[in-house]
């Protein structure tokens, strides 16, 4: 089932004026609900624009976005209420805290909405616990901790509010392998928790191939191609064609096949690569 | 005997309490971020620093370049002893001259609004010649590839872009060492190609000693050399292929090797011995293709 759908949107930056700049192109691309999709791109492929149009932050200059199958700007003045359902981690969240201590900060938001003190101490509990905050950093000051965990408390702020759709944008960015682990592996654990839709954006194939369901491939302010991990991470030339990567486990794999060794499975991740050799080896030794 | 570009004897750093500074890495005090470092670094070294959040190697970076100062040990960069206590403010700008450093956020690090004039900036305050700032600006300029850039405005420049700006002020104060401290971090994949590009002309054709801070694999296996720093000390030293062939130990320090590596180190722990010095891609591909055509 879909959560949000793109219908035909458009978004040009400063039209009518001489600095006017098509950053999405008729774009139409659905995200289904309790998957996580990834959506990759250049710097410069409109990804950020969709982002930032899927909570509301830009209305698009032509087109639709439908969530659960109504249009999010059908009443324009109610808008706000989208930013509680659809939650926007925007890249490098950790210069955004601003409260006394950690719990004050993720609290902030379900507070915002109106919630009992007794749920907001819930939310906060929970979403601590999601992305790896322990009790005693609750009591902290957020200026006090370290980058990787100024990251957390920023995403667990949007979490808090236990949005239905959430968005991030390089969410792991300069964190080391474990950390991008923990807070990835967070996400997953929200989706299945909560029945939420999540949409990353990242620059990683390798944190791609391990965490996401789907991928949405934008080039050029338009969708370039959309499928499953499997699908998108196949085939290494469709992506190296608009100077995309895949993740190098899936180049070996890619390049073991074209000599001749006929891998089959999930291509694309190390322990998936794994299975398909040691599978081959058992086919071809007697 | 060998030109030793940087030398480090007995090491440590711990962040003060109190008023003084918060290591702003894990927001811990008085806990030691560096102790007992003993490096030699020879001259035109490539040389990764590996690491995780908060592992020390940052504070290991802002010691060499003086923005901070040792708690204990001494540092020798080109055979002077840096943590001397008759060090003047004059020495300090002569290290850093010496000991050029490169940032993680590109928007941080410009000052001026044109290009060159940002490039020119240092060497201005050198006090040199306006015909020698000209031709360092020049030369830096055409050694970071942003020649063509030299009017524009750098805030309309992208990541990649920012960042070699900045390396060609860097460049242009004609430094021996230039630390890069995570300078990709924040470049998306292509921005991340170019830095890395001019890392390696500066270091190859240059004959400049670089030490590239990072926790990208990839980038560490490109080195002539890896040093990995966990809990402020140095755990592992050594050529690429012997530092990542430590993988089980490279994931109890919460990191990783390259992915090619990891696949065989996978291969390996279900019984199947593939190559052990393989590292690079192409080496993973081709001793897997030899080992699978075998059987």
């Amino acid at each position: 089932m879909n959560k949000i759908e793109i219908q035909n949107v458009s978004y040009t930056y400063s039209k009518g004026t001489p600095f006017q700049m098509v950053a999405l192109n008729d774009v139409s691309v659905a995200f289904e609900k309790g998957k996580i999709t990834g959506l990759i791109g250049h710097t410069g492929s409109g990804k950020s624009t969709l982002v930032h149009m899927l909570n509301g932050l830009y209305r698009p200059t032509s087109g639709r976005i439908l969530l659960d199958g109504q249009d999010i700007w059908e009443k324009p003045k109610e808008i706000s209420k989208i930013r509680y359902r659809v939650g926007l981690v925007m890249q490098y969240p950790e210069y955004q805290l601003f409260d006394d201590t950690v719990r004050l900060d993720i609290g902030f938001g379900p507070r915002n909405q109106g919630l009992s003190e007794q749920e907001v101490e819930e939310r906060v509990k929970e979403a601590a616990e999601f992305v790896g905050i322990d009790d005693e950093m609750l009591e902290k000051s957020p200026f006090e901790l370290s980058g990787g965990q100024k990251r957390r408390v920023a995403i667990a702020g949007i979490i808090a509010m236990r949005p239905e759709v959430l968005v991030l944008d390089e969410p792991a960015a300069g964190l080391d392998p474990r950390g991008r682990r923990e807070i990835l592996g967070g996400l997953v654990r929200y989706v299945e928790r909560n029945d939420a839709t999540v949409i990353l954006v990242s620059h990683s194939m390798e944190d791609m191939a391990l965490y996401c369901d789907n991928v949405v491939v934008m080039s050029h302010s338009q969708v370039y191609r959309s499928g499953t991990v499997r699908e998108i991470f196949s085939d290494a030339d469709v992506l190296a064609d608009i100077g995309l990567d895949v993740p190098a486990v899936a180049k070996i794999a890619s390049a073991l096949r074209h000599e001749g060794i006929e891998l089959e499975g999930e291509l694309y991740t190390v322990e998936g690569v794994k299975r398909a050799i040691i599978e081959y080896i058992g086919r071809s030794g007697k | 005997m060998e030109d030793i570009i940087i030398k480090t004897v007995g090491l440590g750093f711990t962040y003060d309490d109190g008023e003084g500074e918060t290591n702003p890495f894990d927001g811990k005090r008085e806990i030691p971020a560096l102790s007992d470092v003993n490096l030699e670094i020879r001259a035109g070294e490539y040389v990764a620093v590996l690491g995780h959040n908060g592992s020390g190697k940052s504070t290991f970076a802002k010691l060499l370049n003086m923005i901070l100062t040792p708690t204990v040990g001494k540092i020798y960069i080109d055979g002077i002893d840096i943590t001397d206590e008759g060090f003047t403010e004059d020495d300090v700008f002569a290290v850093r001259r010496k000991v050029g450093m490169v940032f993680q956020n590109p928007d941080n690090q410009l000052v001026a609004t044109v290009v060159e004039e940002d490039v020119a900036f240092g060497p201005e305050n050198l006090g040199l010649e306006r015909e020698e700032i000209r031709r360092r600006v020049d030369e830096a300029l055409a050694v970071a590839g942003m020649t063509e850039y030299s009017s524009h405005a750098p805030h309309k420049l992208s990541g990649g872009q920012k960042q070699r700006v900045a390396i060609a002020g860097i460049i242009a104060m004609k430094p021996r060492v230039i630390i890069f401290d995570e300078s990709t971090a924040m470049l998306d994949p292509r921005g991340r190609q170019e830095v890395l590009d001019i890392m390696e002309r500066l270091n190859k054709e240059e004959g400049i000693t670089v030490l590239n801070i990072t926790h990208y694999m990839d980038e560490a296996a490109r080195a002539d050399r890896v040093v990995v720093i966990n809990d402020g000390r140095v755990e592992l030293d050594g050529a690429p292929k012997e530092v990542f062939r430590e993988v089980e130990r490279l994931h109890e320090m919460g990191l990783e090797a390259p992915q090619g590596k990891e696949l065989l180190h996978a291969l390996e722990c279900e019984g199947i011995a593939i190559d052990s010095e393989a590292l690079h891609e192409e080496e993973c591909i081709a001793a897997l293709v030899k080992y699978l055509k075998r059987i």
